[in-house]
């Protein structure tokens, strides 16, 4: 479960376009970084484990690569530690704790999720790293051949109709073509 | 398109002139209470619309069309804005208005060039800056708390292909106009049918009047059994009669030439029938006979004078022979006292009275002859006259005998041409008397007709009859011809009423289905803003059929509006019109501008706000956020993502009391180096 939770958030990513990159020393994290936002995903077995480890490992991450970050001070504060485990919390307190792991506003921007089962909740879990997912298309339709479809209308009124010629001319149409 | 500079002179608190240069990626206008923040983003909308919506109320007297322009101390030079839009290419478009409208282009131009006019609902720029321009004092208003039929007008106008109002409108008129005509038809029919029942009792009572009296009564009478039509109408009766009367008069002239031709023939017979004429045939006959008798006569005489005159001829040639030898005798003389001819003894004497007897005899021969041949040609001359005299008076007596039957034949041909006048065959005497007294009895029938033709013709009663009944056929053809058009206006009202809901059905549906596309982003958005802790979704909900209501829903059927802080109402509110801002397939215009965004949001959600309108700016979106916060200023120009293409900015501006609004400073947002934490 580790492995696939730490791989889906890796592709997610990607496919968001960042560059991602397995940590070496610890396992179950990936980093990633884009023009913009930088940062770890970290990925535990239980809420119990994520509750314990989350403030060790971005302190850890932050002295890790904090010479790095020094060289670019203000990109510096966009880092994110985003936290997740597959299991789900199990108690009121579990979650009010792992709130408020996302409000602590020291360090870097945190993000703690759990109950992580599908793709969509890693997508949800990652939303604020990701570009907008529902981009809404809405395809011009063609209403003439809608309304032609299903209203008893003659084709010549009712595109007199749609092209916004007076009503009284399209009155008249109808009653030519009755 | 993006927005890549605002222009303000004299305009709201500007007395002077700014000139704000906007990048492509993003700006954020940071400035303290009445810095000017908000101006800009007035300025936005009022070159774009021409007003401020957001202060649509007045008060006393006065509204926000009173202070488009500077009005604190002193004079602004100038009065006037101007924003450039960039599109895609680099071209620019300036939009230039000033107090009385726009400088440097037509409405439609604007209009044309930032909104697809095809897919565009009605006053697209109002709605383009409604849905553009996300102000503080109207994200509420305009989302969470706005009215539930109002959201769904709202919605439906700033994301429908198009605004369907006038379509349902324009088709609702047609109903409106084929109905009104249709009634109107209905009032003529029964106008119609009043004035028919009006004109029947008119043409009833006018014939009641004339049945009352007393000639046009016995005129009518007459005529019915005269033409033996005993039910037909009285109008019709005229018309037959007419008709009548001049056949009648016709056969009564034709009866009269004939009674003329048969005085003509009995006048003829009698003269023949005369002893007068008698004699006459006698005589002819008698003289006929004597002509013949005198001609045979003739005949005979001119045939025995020449059978005579024959012989006669013959006996003057021997005569003339011996004349001519008594001649040669004569010419020779006595030979020895002998005759030269005969040789025999002759005196002298002797033989000249010879000689001369001789030729008397021929002499008297010769005038015989002639006498003869007079004779017969004056008896030839007689026998041709009489011939001639002969075949006239034959010629004569055979027609004065071939009258009878000239006659005979010619009153035959009359009887048969009166017979078929429907008059009886002549009787032995009479006819001629009796045809007169048939015609007499015939004129005196059609003098009776004439009569009584021209008795009802003069009769008032029966002219107002035919004045009614004329107005009455009139008045049923009009009467049948508005039912035809009744039927029709029927069938067209009832095939357009049909379309009519038809058609606010599809567009209904059509409706519902661009908000069900939307239902996806919004929840999207609501999500990464994340308002409420226990509701981490949130749909809405579409109902009604005549009014249409768009309820938004969180938990179990539970109102944000009534559950959420004013904080988590604003937040809920900043996804929705984003949600919508994304939304909007007609405009061109690429650029989200935010008017102070964030107020009463607490940093967690403030701090999800941002990292959204980040992921808005992924899309390409140019965002101008302006924000009193100098924390929130920096926190988004980190995170609004600077590129080398769409550069950022973050602008102070400023108010200098006497001054106006100023800009402070501009800092360009240089973007990040791409790889810290991942490079070598």
């Amino acid at each position: 479960m580790t492995m696939i939770l730490i791989d889906e958030a890796q592709i997610i990513l990607n496919e968001a376009g960042y560059k991602t990159k397995l940590s070496i020393e610890v396992e179950g994290i990936v980093y990633f970084e884009d023009r913009s936002l930088l940062g770890l995903v970290a990925v535990y077995l239980s809420v119990q484990e994520l509750l314990g480890k989350w403030k060790k490992q971005e302190a850890e991450f932050l002295m890790r690569h904090a010479k790095k970050l020094r060289t670019a001070p203000q990109k510096a504060w966009n880092v994110y530690s985003v936290f997740l485990t597959g299991e789900e919390i199990g108690n009121a307190s579990l979650r009010t704790q792992l709130l408020a792991i996302d409000e602590d506003f020291q360090g870097t921007r945190k993000i703690a999720r759990a109950g992580l089962i599908s793709h969509a909740d890693v997508v949800r879990a990652l939303l604020p790293l990701l570009p907008i997912q529902n981009r809404v298309t809405l395809a011009s339709e063609d209403l003439f051949l809608r309304l032609r479809d299903r209203v008893e209308l003659p084709e010549r009124s009712l595109l007199a109709l749609l092209k916004g010629v007076d009503s009284k001319e399209i009155a008249n149409m109808l009653l030519e073509e009755e | 398109m993006r927005i890549s500079f605002i222009k303000a002179s004299g305009f709201r608190g500007i007395k002077g002139s700014i000139e704000i240069s906007l990048p492509l990626g993003f700006a954020v206008i940071s400035g303290r209470n009445g810095g000017g923040k908000s101006t800009v983003c007035d300025a936005i909308e009022f070159a774009l619309t021409g007003t401020l919506e957001k202060h649509y109320l007045s008060e006393k007297g006065e509204d926000i069309s009173d202070y488009l322009w500077w009005r604190g101390s002193g004079r602004s030079p100038e009065r006037h804005v101007s924003i450039g839009i960039v599109d895609d290419t680099g071209k620019e478009l300036i939009i230039t208005r000033g107090a009385e409208g726009l400088l440097n282009l037509e409405e439609n131009e604007v209009r044309s060039k930032l909104c697809d006019l095809d897919l565009s609902p009605v006053e697209e720029l109002k709605q383009l800056c409604r849905t553009s321009i996300i102000r503080d004092e109207t994200i509420t208003n305009l989302s969470v708390d706005l009215p539930e039929v109002d959201r769904f007008t709202f919605v439906k106008s700033a994301i429908g292909s198009r605004d369907f109002a006038p379509i349902e409108k324009r088709i609702k008129a047609v109903v409106d106009v084929i109905s009104n005509q249709y009634m109107s038809l209905e009032e003529n029919y029964r106008e119609m049918r009043n004035r028919i029942n009006g004109l029947t009792a008119d043409l009833s009572a006018a014939k009641a009047e004339a049945a009352r009296i007393e000639d046009m009564r016995d005129a009518e009478r007459s005529l019915r059994e005269v033409l033996e039509k005993p039910t037909e109408e009285v109008s019709n009766i005229l018309v037959i009669a007419r008709r009548n009367v001049a056949e009648r008069r016709e056969a009564l002239e034709s009866l009269t030439r004939l009674l003329r031709s048969l005085n003509e023939l009995e006048r003829r017979r009698s003269e023949i029938e005369t002893a007068e004429f008698k004699k006459k045939i006698e005589n002819c006959q008698a003289e006929v006979q004597e002509i013949r008798s005198k001609l045979q006569y003739f005949s005979q005489e001119s045939s025995s004078l020449s059978q005579r005159i024959e012989i006669e001829r013959k006996g003057h040639e021997l005569a003339a022979s011996i004349l001519e030898l008594t001649k040669i005798g004569k010419d020779v003389g006595l030979r020895e006292g002998k005759c030269p001819l005969c040789g025999s003894k002759i005196a002298e004497n002797e033989f000249r009275d010879h000689t001369h007897k001789m030729r008397e005899v021929f002499e008297t021969r010769e005038k015989l002859l002639s006498q003869l041949i007079e004779k017969r040609d004056a008896a030839g001359l007689e026998e041709k006259r009489l011939k001639m005299e002969l075949d006239k008076s034959s010629r004569n007596l055979r027609e004065l005998l071939g009258q009878t039957e000239l006659i005979k034949a010619e009153f035959y041909e009359v009887e048969n041409e009166v017979t078929k006048h429907g008059i009886g065959p002549s009787p032995r005497e009479g006819y001629s008397a009796m045809l007169h007294g048939e015609i007499e009895n015939r004129r005196n029938r059609l003098l009776a007709i004439e009569k009584a033709v021209s008795t009802i013709q003069s009769s008032k009663v029966f002219e107002r009859i035919l004045e009614i009944e004329r107005e009455l056929e009139v008045a049923k053809r009009e009467s049948v011809e508005i039912e035809k058009r009744i039927e029709r206006f029927r069938l067209t009202e009832n095939r357009a009423s049909r379309a009519a809901s038809e058609m606010k059905r599809i567009l209904g549906e059509i409706v519902d289905e661009r908000l069900a596309e939307l239902s996806p982003l919004f929840k999207e958005l609501y999500s990464r803003l994340r308002p409420h802790i226990d509701w981490p979704e949130i749909s809405y909900h579409i109902r009604g059929d005549v009014r249409r209501f768009l309820s938004l829903k969180v938990g179990e059927d539970l109102n944000p509006r009534f559950m959420f802080s004013s904080g988590q109402r604003r937040a809920a509110g900043l996804a929705f019109l984003l949600a919508v801002h994304l939304s909007r397939s007609w405009c061109r215009l690429s650029s989200l501008i935010l008017d102070d965004p964030i107020h009463h949001i607490d940093d967690f959600r403030a701090l999800n706000f941002v990292e959204l309108l980040a992921a808005i700016r992924r899309l390409g979106q140019q965002v101008v956020c302006t924000t009193e916060d100098s924390a929130l200023a920096d926190l988004l120009c980190r995170r609004l993502r600077s590129s080398e293409a769409d550069e950022g900015c973050l602008i102070n501006v400023e108010y200098k009391p006497g001054e106006g609004v100023k800009v402070a400073s501009t800092h360009r947002i240089f973007p990040f180096p791409e790889e810290v934490l991942l490079s070598a």
